[in-house]
């Protein structure tokens, strides 16, 4: 049968701390001994570390939306109603915001007028095709004929036009 | 809190969004009442933006944060004390109302049939039991489970000794362990993790 061993009223003491880490090595030898040696320590351990484990069981708390304002609020009214956050800061945010706001602007105008610009003003390859249409379906009888003179000559003769109709 | 110090207002303000869920967490249980936390919070963090110019940077500042805080609820406690001895004698509800714990411990008596606690009732009975503790053991309580805060760091926001705080802990953890003990052994609560 193990022998019962009192706890001096220090090394009670010792046994929370030593549960916590916060012995040095001496003490910590000597509980680690005792404990060794007496059941009834090792069964005061135990419970000491199972109910401080329910202790965490404790629900977390977050604080409500409106506290952080609140605070703030009751902090400048203590400072006679103004602003908490520096208003140097807020001023150099709002220069700052709106630079940016203003570089917006100007890349997106030039934007604008850029797409504009080569939409209207650059030639567009498929529009040229487009506007040359017609000529380019009849092209090879145009190279057939040689020059202008002698397609206005061909225009002329009715027999021309007519044949003309009739192949197509 | 170096730069509120130097006058940086928006160094002041991530201070308090930083550490309010973690001051109103322990404060709350300590005075067992969310609003009375919460107040009690605002004028620890207005209490020391009215005295940043001064601040040392001495301890950590949780320390000095809790420092504080303790102060004003030890100041709350009297307070409050001396109005109840006007005006509540003898009342048996805690500042929360009826304390269910007490009910729970009634139903638990050895009459009854071992039951397995819900999570919510075991929070109750491990309030209870905080509760019992005196306003120093408690406080020393919350910081170490829930600040994590060393002996050393303890001693200076209680303003004690190391070997007061060693001491303090201990007689609070055997409170709690005498308190809860019942519903550890008898198989009452399993931690759900």
């Amino acid at each position: 049968m193990a022998k019962i061993v009192r706890l001096s009223k220090e090394q009670r003491e010792n046994l929370v701390a030593y549960l916590d880490g916060e012995l040095d090595d001496l003490s910590a030898r000597d509980i680690e001994q005792v404990l060794a040696s007496s059941p009834v320590a090792r069964h005061d351990v135990d419970m000491l570390s199972r109910t401080w484990d329910l202790v965490g069981e404790l629900p977390g708390v977050s604080v409500t939306e409106e506290f952080t304002s609140k605070t703030l609020e009751s902090i400048a009214a203590s400072r006679g109603g103004a602003p908490l956050v520096d208003p140097d800061a807020i001023s150099r945010n709002s220069r700052r915001a709106l630079g940016l706001a203003l570089s917006t602007l100007i890349l997106g105008g030039a934007g604008v007028t850029g797409y504009l610009a080569t939409n209207r003003w650059i030639p567009n390859e498929a529009e040229e095709l487009l506007n040359d249409f017609e000529i380019l379906t009849d092209l090879d009888k145009y190279r057939e004929a040689g020059d202008i003179d002698t397609l206005r000559k061909l225009q002329e003769i009715r027999e021309f036009n007519e044949a003309d109709d009739d192949s197509r | 809190m170096l730069r509120a110090k130097k006058g940086d207002d928006g160094a002041f303000t991530q201070l308090v969004t930083n550490y309010q869920d973690r001051l109103v967490g322990v404060l709350a249980h300590l005075v067992q009442d969310r609003q009375t936390a919460e107040d009690l919070a605002q004028e620890v963090f207005l209490k020391i933006y009215k005295a940043r110019h001064g601040y040392e940077p001495t301890a950590k500042f949780s320390t000095y944060l809790f420092r504080i805080a303790n102060n004003l609820a030890s100041n709350r406690r009297r307070d409050r004390g001396r109005k109840r001895e006007v005006n509540l004698p003898g009342a048996e509800s805690g500042p929360l109302g009826a304390r269910p714990a007490e009910q729970i411990l009634a139903e638990s008596s050895s009459l009854m049939p071992t039951r397995h606690f819900d999570r919510s009732e075991m929070q109750a009975v491990v309030q209870d039991a905080l509760e019992s503790l005196n306003d120093n053991q408690r406080m020393a309580v919350l910081l170490n489970k829930f600040e994590e805060m060393s002996y050393i760091d303890i001693a200076a926001t209680l303003d004690l000794s190391v070997a007061a705080v060693k001491s303090l802990l201990s007689r609070a953890r055997e409170n709690l362990r005498v308190k809860l003990e019942p519903y550890v052994t008898q198989g009452h609560w399993t931690p759900q993790g």
